[in-house]
């Protein structure tokens, strides 16, 4: 676990993961959100300071990460795309890994199925030795022409079958990857679009410590951050001095002091809101790094047309919108939740008429119409009043007022524990995981809060938990770059185990 | 010959690239895209990628040998080495030639794994 690592709202499951060091970082935490008044810091070291400090208002940071996934266009698309990658692709999967005349299983399976029969040996021939005599899967190859599926599921099992889902799977694949890699390069590293999720969050966090902590705290976090040198805290810092310099700094001034009285943070929070506002009829510029391309490219030749002084939040939204030439932003949002509400009009009928589905994939549908149904809500408060939203101590003070995803505390993996009598102080509706401590009395390893305050979400958690649980089990099939390598390894071993196939990555 | 990348900072990667008996053929150095970079906690920037090729006669300790001198010429030296039979994360700082090499056989199961006499 890294020093940063206090968890975070996972896009692929839709729940806050809430980390700790240890029992004094959960208690601080606690603290936090149970008593009144500033919570006391008593750490001297900064990098304890900041442990502390960034643990007592991680909820804000990862409630935002959520708020911004409801309002970015290319954040549902590409969970969408997961989704369906899954649905068409689990039951391919599952047909491999029970057909007795395979014993090796490569993976990612379309990585696998474009390669040519002459390149599929030559690897191999590589991998396992020349005179090997295992019995790999052998799909039909389908790289270039091929019966391109112009619908969204394969249905049926009918002749060509495997072929049309590797087609379809490919062309998803494609366009998954593509969205959550982000299209914009900076030298050496590419922007993905998770450097403006975290611009976005950090803000709020930083406005969540001055309001949870004090001023003095607020900027000890701000300070602490223009020190690290981490991806997304370098990110931040950058953008702090663009908004306080109001004009491009060149390399050789850096590093320069954060003034937090100079920064204007309301160009800044409206700057990062429209890059999540994007709609799909503005083509590229739909994608939240493409709009910051935009904006950046355009302040730092002259900030003071991007950003005029004298504007507030919604009209500053009109002004940009104007300036880059896209649908405005109300009109855009309600007419992405519209263009969303088609993929889940076009699964539900898919699978309505498909009888090769099951259980997973009518949770898939039903966490989908839930992730809409938050969005809607969502779309409309702020459509009512942008800067309830954009105004960051507004923001803050209103959580419950905006759908919330569920928050999962994992005491276990830290050491930490606490009384289940006292976690449910929080929320009568929390699951947990309980042993009993040396006192009889019931401790919780983990516990999982389907809603903290009243706003709560649409999504219907139990689907949601199997969802997960079956999409996390044929990830590397589908998607092994999101697996860690100890989670790559226990999956292999689990499908040698269970189905006695060894894994073999394409790479 | 199996491929294999090898993931790490950038001063641990080149010290693997310019050592000339590192037994990893057709090798090629390359940036690393953000999400290793972002699962290992390194800076922006100073995660690179040695992708090559690795002979299933070649010697376990050998390899290991290479990548603890290359270790020495860097303040973070944890890789992520994967090959078509697995895949690893492992932290070389403090650990003895035996541990790593202990590690190292879930990723690399194909080369030769006997303990030198």
């Amino acid at each position: 676990m890294n020093l940063h690592d206090f968890g975070g709202f996972s896009a692929r499951n839709l729940i806050v993961d809430v980390r700790f060091r240890s029992q004094a970082q959960f208690k601080h935490f606690w603290g936090a959100w149970t008593t009144s008044g500033p919570p006391s810091v008593p750490a001297q070291d900064p990098n304890e300071r900041f442990l502390l400090i960034g643990s007592g208002t991680t909820l804000e940071h990862e409630f935002r990460h959520y708020h911004d996934f409801l309002l970015s266009y290319s954040s549902l698309q590409t969970y969408w795309f997961r989704l369906q990658i899954f649905m068409s692709g689990l039951p391919l999967v599952l047909q491999v890994l029970e057909d007795p005349d395979v014993d090796v299983v490569p993976f990612p399976v379309v990585a696998w199925a474009e390669l040519s029969p002459k390149e599929r040996q030559a690897y191999l021939e590589d991998a396992l030795g020349k005179a090997h005599s295992s019995r790999p899967w052998s799909p039909p190859y389908i790289r270039g022409s091929g019966p391109s599926s112009k619908g969204t599921f394969v249905t049926g099992r009918e002749p060509g079958y495997e072929q049309q889902v590797l087609h379809l799977l490919s062309k998803q694949v494609f366009i998954r990857d593509n969205t959550r890699r982000g299209t914009v390069s900076a030298g050496a590293f590419a922007l993905t679009p998770r450097f403006l999720f975290e611009l976005s969050a950090l803000l709020a966090q930083a406005f969540a410590v001055n309001q949870t902590y004090g001023l003095a705290e607020f900027v000890e976090f701000l300070a602490y951050l223009s020190r690290d040198k981490s991806m997304y805290a370098a990110f931040f810092t950058r953008m702090l001095v663009l908004f306080q310099e109001r004009s491009a700094t060149p390399p050789e001034h850096y590093p320069l002091a954060i003034n937090w009285t100079k920064v204007d943070w309301r160009a800044l929070s409206v700057m990062a809101t429209w890059c999540m506002l994007g709609c799909h009829q503005d083509g590229e510029i739909a994608y939240p790094e493409r709009r910051w391309a935009r904006v950046y490219r355009a302040a730092i030749q002259d900030f003071e047309a991007v950003f005029p002084r004298y504007l507030n939040e919604p009209d500053l939204l009109r002004h940009l919108d104007s300036l880059f030439k896209v649908t405005p932003f109300d009109e855009a949002l309600r007419a992405t939740s519209d263009h969303l509400g088609v993929f889940l009009a076009e699964g539900t009928r898919a699978i309505r008429d498909n009888p090769n589905t099951a259980e997973p994939h009518e949770a898939a549908l039903a966490v989908f119409e839930g992730l809409l149904k938050d969005r809607r809500i969502l779309v409309e408060r702020f459509i009512a009043e942008p800067a309830a939203f954009c105004e960051l101590p507004r923001h803050m003070q209103s959580q419950q007022d905006w759908p919330l995803c569920p928050v999962h505390l994992k005491l276990w993996e830290s050491g930490a524990y606490a009384l289940k009598e006292d976690l449910n102080r929080l929320h009568a509706d929390a699951r947990f995981n309980l042993e009993r401590n040396a006192r009889d009395e019931a401790c919780a390893g983990d516990v999982l809060y389907p809603q903290l305050f009243s706003g709560g979400t649409a999504v219907p958690l139990d689907q949601l938990l199997l969802l997960n649980r079956l999409v996390h089990g044929f990830e590397i099939f589908l998607d092994p770059h999101q697996l860690n390598p100890s989670q790559e390894m226990d999956a292999r071993e689990v499908f040698m185990t269970r189905y006695g196939k060894s894994l073999l990555r394409v790479h | 010959m199996p491929k294999v990348t090898f993931t790490g900072d950038a001063e641990l990667i080149r010290a693997l690239d310019e050592d000339s008996e590192f037994p990893l053929t057709e090798r090629t150095r390359q940036n690393a895209v953000d999400q290793p970079t972002e699962r290992m906690g390194f800076e922006l920037g100073s995660v690179e990628i040695l992708v090559g090729h690795l002979a299933a006669g070649v010697h376990l300790y050998f390899i290991v040998e290479h990548l603890l001198k290359a270790a020495r010429s860097s303040k973070s030296p944890r890789l992520e080495i994967c090959s078509p039979m697995g895949r690893i994360s492992v932290d070389l700082a403090g650990k003895s030639d035996k541990e790593v090499a202990a590690l190292l056989k879930a990723a690399l199961p194909f080369v030769r794994a006997d303990e030198p006499a």
